[in-house]
């Protein structure tokens, strides 16, 4: 690197700041994550609006059902040629990922958020749900 | 509040506020002065007379930052030579802990993506690819509103430092002149720290023959809307300004943006397409849902899918 790069001069003082290139940064830069979701099937359902307009939060799960956070579509797998995340009998934790909303063409992966095996699935893929729906039953 | 760094006030000092000493006006010795002024100068800065003549076609992030107001979302930027994806960067940064404010820029994706995993051509030094890291502090019920706030901010940033004017295809592309400019791709972890990343792709500087085939009439650049190569720095500047300055909107008067969102919509009075559903698009909800006017009479709510316009087809 020349030592009067406007980048080299950054890195020295400010930390963040700075030009990086290609490389330099191979601490923090991962590996090529997983491509994104793909929905071949855009799914198009009525999804009424949500009932209050102040923020709140989710209703948190008492361990029998995984619920929906938002209004949005339900998809099981990250593409359609994907296995489904989560199967009747797939043991899950906190940190598995069961399902994508999909939301304002926003992709949220959601997360089981507790231990136990999913029991069955309520939601048919590609369909809308409703803000607290249940998700997935658990045993 | 962020410190700006030396290169930014300097920055700012010679485009804002030219001439007379600039090293008393920094508070520093007049030979860090002439030193940082000789670096700007080897990154392609044309200063006379201690006068900001000419900026690089280049993204330098204390360039940005420098003209951005203080206190605002924007808190970091990064900008990158060569990147996969500003969104896999951003959300790797974000699972590291980063702070909201985040921004990652690149000049070339090499996997620049949109939604359904298709390819975001990410040309190198002709557009704006970046992205945005979030936390916000509300219910995450609410969190798709982000996409109507970036959208909303890329199209008033574009209509602040160009000729163009920005349409809204509900809810995630940008359209100029008829052809898609800019497209947002929105993604989210929700754990112990949860995050969303609004990744913002932008055309600026392409001509036609840039684009594949496959793209043809389709994707548009501002160069093409307004014959003319634009500024990419000041575009990404005055996207940032609007982001700043709506992003505590989006918890307390998201309606107000909403508004903003109906007024430049492109499908706004159109029939269309979206999966199974069609009929009269009939402006937005109270999250920025499209309202759809169905054959039967029935008013529905979209909160997903891709709308697909069918000339101007009325019921």
């Amino acid at each position: 690197m020349k030592k009067n790069d406007l980048s080299v001069f950054k890195m020295e003082k400010e930390g963040f700041k700075i030009t990086l290139k290609r490389n330099e940064f191979d601490g923090i830069v991962p590996a090529p994550a997983p491509a994104a979701p793909v929905y071949a099937s855009a799914p198009a359902q009525a999804a009424p609006p949500a009932a209050a307009s102040a923020p709140a939060a989710a209703p948190k799960e008492a361990g029998k059902e995984i619920t929906s956070p938002m209004v949005g579509t339900f998809y099981r797998a990250p593409s359609p040629e994907a296995p489904a995340y989560a199967e009747p009998g797939t043991e899950v934790t906190e940190e598995t990922v069961v399902c994508i909303i999909e939301a304002m063409k926003m992709m949220n992966e959601i997360k089981a958020e507790t231990k136990g095996v999913i029991a069955e699935v309520l939601v048919e893929n590609g369909t809308p749900v409703q803000f607290g729906q249940a998700l997935f039953r658990l045993r | 509040m962020r410190p700006l760094s030396l290169d930014a006030r300097l920055l700012r000092l010679l485009r804002e506020n030219p001439g007379g000493d600039i090293a008393e006006k920094l508070g520093v010795p007049p030979e860090s002065a002439r030193d940082r002024i000789r670096v700007l100068r080897e990154a392609g800065y044309a200063i006379e007379d201690n006068r900001l003549i000419a900026a690089p076609d280049r993204l330098i992030a204390d360039d940005i930052l420098s003209r951005l107001d203080q206190p605002g979302f924007v808190r970091e930027i990064i900008v990158f030579e060569e990147t996969g994806s500003t969104n896999d960067v951003a959300a790797q940064l974000g699972r590291g802990g980063a702070a909201e404010g985040l921004v990652v820029f690149a000049e070339r994706q090499t996997s620049g993506r949109g939604r359904l995993g298709r390819r975001w051509e990410s040309s190198a030094g002709r557009g704006l690819w970046f992205s945005l890291l979030a936390r916000p502090q509300f219910s995450m019920r609410f969190w798709p509103r982000l996409t109507t706030w970036a959208a909303v901010a890329v199209a008033r940033g574009i209509e602040d430092s160009t000729p163009c004017e920005g349409k809204i295809k509900w809810p995630n592309d940008i359209y100029v002149a008829g052809k898609k400019a800019a497209g947002i791709l929105t993604e989210t972890q929700m754990d112990g720290n949860p995050f969303a990343v609004a990744g913002i792709g932008v055309n600026i500087n392409q001509e036609a023959a840039d684009f594949p085939d496959s793209l043809h009439g389709k994707a548009g650049s501002l160069l093409m809307a307004a014959g003319r190569p634009l500024d990419r720095m000041e575009i990404a500047a005055k996207i940032l300004r609007r982001l700043d300055a709506a992003y505590p909107l989006i918890e307390s008067g998201f309606e107000k943006i909403v508004a903003e969102a109906r007024a430049r919509s492109f499908l706004e009075g159109r029939w269309v397409e979206i999966g199974s559903e069609q009929g009269v698009v009939e402006g937005l909800d109270e999250e920025g849902g499209l309202l759809l006017r169905k054959p039967d009479g029935r008013l529905i709510t979209l909160r997903g899918g891709e709308a697909t316009p069918a000339g101007e087809k009325r019921l």
